[in-house]
C-alpha cells in the first residue's frame, strides 16, 4: 500500500475490514452501517445517526412533576429527550483523483428537508468552536463545500480533501502494529484512521474497540 | 503574438469563444405570482441570450433580471420594488422539465440534455424555461450565487492543479490580485484576463499541433514533449455517460463492465429511426472522473487517446473490447470527438474553463 494514497481496490478492502471490526460497536452506539454499491459497482460505505443539538432541547411538558431542574449554565443533556429527529449521513466514497476517501454529509431534519449549509452544519455537530474557525477560514468558501455525490448525483456537503494525505502522514500506529505490518497504518486500521481525522469536523467520533 | 503562436492558440480562442443562444420564458405559475397573468406583456414574452458554452448560469442570472425581469415588472406597475420580488439565489432554469444543475458548464449541459448534438442538429437558440420559484432542492443545489460560483469553481480549478502537478500549489499560490482577475475573466468571459492567469496555473506544453493519427505523431511528438516542456502528470477528464437506466437494450451488443453496459445502444440516442428520440434525464448521467496519463500505460510514445480515457475510466481491462467505439459518440463543446484524439491535444485546446475535460458519451 503506498500510504496514505489508495487504489480503488484496496479502498473497498478497507471499507469490508472497518465494517468488520466496527460495526458492533458502532451500531451499539445508535450509527448505523451500511456498505453501499452504486450502479457502476462502485462501493462505499454509509454511516448515520440522529443529530443530537448541542444546545438543550426543549421537551415538551406532559406532567408538571416532569420538569427537572432547568440549568442553563449546565451541559446539554447527551441524549436530548426528543432531539429534532434529525439524522445525519456521512458518506465515505473513493476519490480517483486525491487517492484517498473523501467524506461527504448531509443533514435530513424530521421534516425531510435537507441541510447543506456548512455553517448550519457545523453549528449543530462541531463539538469545538477552535475547530469550527479553523474550518471557516479554509479558502474559497471554508472546509466544508457542496457539490453532487459522486455516486448519488445529487447535492451533499463535503471536506475538500487537499490536506487528508497531509494529515493521514501523521498518524502513527502503535510500534506493535508496525512491527507487524511494516508500514505505519494497515488496511485493517486505515479506514478509522482518517474517520477519526475527518470525522471530527463533522461531529463523527469512532468507538474504540479492543485490539484481539 | 507571432503568426505560429496565434495559429496554435486558434482552436482554444474558438473553443473559448463558442455561444449558446438561449430563449427563455417564465414559467407560467411564476408569471402568475408576479404579474396576476400567465401572459406576459408583449416585449416580455420571451427573452433572447447569447450566453458563453464555457461560462455558468449564476453568471448570467443577474442579467437575466436586470434586463427582463426588472423591466418587466417595473412595466406590470407593481410597487414591490422587484428586489423583494425576485432574488437572484430563486432563479433557476429548467429544460423540458429537466431542471438544470448550474454548477455545470453551460456548453456541458447542452451537450448532455440535447438531442442530435452529434447529428450537427440539434435545437437552436436553446428553449429554456425560467423559474424564479421553488427550486427543487432535492435536485439542484440550493442557493445559486456568484460567491457560492467561484467557490465551487475554485474548487475545480484546485482539484485539476492537483492531478496535473500532484500538489495545488500553483492555485494556492495564485495572489488576492491573480485570482480576483482570473475568476472576473471567467465571469465577464474575456479570454485576455482569464487566460493571463490561466497560463500561470497551467504553463504551455510545447507540442500543440493539430490532432493527426496518434501511431504518426507519436515519436517526434514525444521527443518535442520531453525537451522543457511542461509535463502534467495526468489529465484532468470527466466523462458523462447517458444511460438508459435500463440494462435491457443493446447489453449484448455492449463492453461488458459495469456501467459501460448501459450505455450502449439501447438508450435514447434515437439509434433506431423509428420515432422521436427520448429526452436525455440528466439524473440519469453516470458520471466518472479519472486522471489520465498523456501516455498510453508501458509507453513513453504511444499517446492515449479518447477511447483509452473511456477505458480506463470504466475499467475496462480488454484492451480488444471497443464496443463502444460503434455504439457511442463522444461530445464536447458542441463537437463529435473522434475517439482516437489524443488526450494531449484536447488538453491543450479542449478544456473548459475549470480547466477539465468534459465529455459527453452518448448512444448513437
Amino acid at each position: 500500500m503506498d500510504y496514505p494514497y489508495l487504489t480503488c481496490r484496496e479502498f473497498e478492502e478497507c471499507v469490508e475490514r472497518f465494517v468488520t471490526r466496527y460495526r458492533p460497536a458502532l451500531e451499539d452506539s445508535g450509527t448505523r452501517v451500511e456498505q453501499q454499491t452504486s450502479s457502476a459497482g462502485r462501493q462505499y460505505l454509509v454511516l448515520q445517526r440522529a443529530v443530537y443539538t448541542k444546545r438543550a432541547v426543549s421537551t415538551p411538558v406532559h406532567n408538571v412533576e416532569d420538569i427537572e431542574d432547568d440549568d442553563p449554565a449546565g451541559p446539554a443533556p447527551e441524549h436530548a429527550a426528543d432531539d429534532d429527529g434529525a439524522r445525519i449521513e456521512y458518506h465515505t466514497v473513493y476519490s480517483a483523483t486525491w487517492r484517498v476517501p473523501v467524506l461527504y454529509v448531509r443533514v435530513v431534519t424530521s421534516s425531510g428537508e435537507v441541510v447543506l449549509d456548512g455553517e448550519r452544519v457545523c453549528d449543530m455537530v462541531t463539538e469545538d468552536a477552535e475547530m469550527r474557525r479553523a474550518m471557516a477560514a479554509v479558502p474559497f468558501g471554508g472546509a466544508l463545500g457542496v457539490t453532487d455525490h459522486p455516486e448519488l448525483g445529487v447535492p451533499f456537503l463535503y471536506l475538500h480533501p487537499c490536506h487528508t494525505a497531509d494529515l493521514l502522514r501523521a498518524v502513527v500506529a502503535p510500534p506493535a502494529q508496525q512491527e507487524e505490518t511494516g508500514q505505519s497504518v494497515g488496511p485493517d486500521e486505515y479506514l478509522a484512521a482518517w474517520l477519526s481525522l475527518s470525522g471530527a469536523a463533522v461531529g463523527l467520533t469512532l468507538p474504540s474497540i479492543g485490539y484481539c | 503574438m507571432d503568426y505560429r503562436e496565434s495559429e496554435q492558440r486558434a482552436p482554444l480562442k474558438r473553443v473559448w469563444k463558442g455561444m449558446i443562444p438561449i430563449e427563455l420564458q417564465l414559467a407560467a405559475s411564476d408569471a402568475i405570482e408576479l404579474l396576476a397573468s400567465a401572459v406576459l406583456p408583449e416585449p416580455f414574452q420571451t427573452f433572447y441570450m447569447l450566453i458563453p458554452r464555457v461560462g455558468y448560469l449564476p453568471f448570467i442570472s443577474g442579467k437575466v433580471k436586470e434586463r427582463w425581469l426588472d423591466p418587466m415588472l417595473a412595466l406590470s406597475g407593481s410597487r414591490v420594488p422587484s428586489d423583494q420580488q425576485i432574488k437572484e439565489t430563486d432563479i433557476w432554469f429548467e429544460y423540458k422539465g429537466q431542471a438544470l444543475k448550474w454548477h455545470y458548464p453551460i456548453g456541458l449541459l447542452y451537450d448532455m440534455l440535447v438531442s442530435d448534438v452529434h447529428r450537427g442538429d440539434a435545437e437552436l437558440p436553446w428553449s429554456l424555461t425560467l423559474h424564479v420559484r421553488k427550486l427543487p432542492t432535492a435536485k439542484i443545489i440550493a442557493q445559486p450565487n456568484g460567491q457560492l460560483m467561484r467557490d465551487m469553481f475554485m474548487a475545480m480549478i484546485k482539484e485539476a492543479d492537483f492531478i496535473r502537478n500532484g500538489s495545488t500549489k500553483r492555485v494556492m499560490d495564485l495572489s488576492k490580485n491573480d485570482q480576483m482577475q482570473f475568476l472576473d475573466g471567467l465571469e465577464t468571459h474575456s479570454y485576455e484576463k482569464y487566460f493571463a492567469i490561466h497560463s500561470i496555473i497551467v504553463p504551455p506544453t510545447v507540442d500543440s499541433r493539430a490532432p493527426v493519427q496518434s501511431s504518426a505523431s507519436s515519436t517526434s511528438s514525444g521527443g518535442q514533449k520531453a525537451r522543457g516542456a511542461m509535463q502534467p502528470k495526468a489529465i484532468p477528464v470527466r466523462f458523462y455517460m447517458q444511460t438508459s437506466g435500463s440494462l435491457d437494450d443493446g447489453a449484448k451488443d455492449a463492453p461488458t463492465s459495469g456501467a459501460a453496459t448501459t450505455s450502449a445502444g439501447g438508450n435514447g440516442g434515437g439509434g433506431n429511426g423509428l420515432g422521436a428520440t427520448k429526452q436525455a434525464d440528466i439524473m440519469q448521467f453516470h458520471v466518472s472522473q479519472v486522471p489520465v496519463a498523456l501516455y498510453r500505460e508501458g509507453s513513453s510514445s504511444e499517446l492515449a487517446t479518447v477511447a483509452d480515457a473511456f477505458k480506463l475510466c470504466y475499467g475496462i481491462a480488454d484492451q480488444t473490447n471497443d464496443a463502444f467505439i460503434t455504439n457511442c459518440a463522444c461530445i464536447s463543446h458542441g463537437v463529435c470527438v473522434p475517439w482516437e484524439s489524443p488526450i494531449s491535444w484536447l488538453a491543450d485546446n479542449f478544456f473548459y474553463a475549470d480547466c477539465f475535460l468534459h465529455m459527453v458519451v452518448v448512444g448513437i
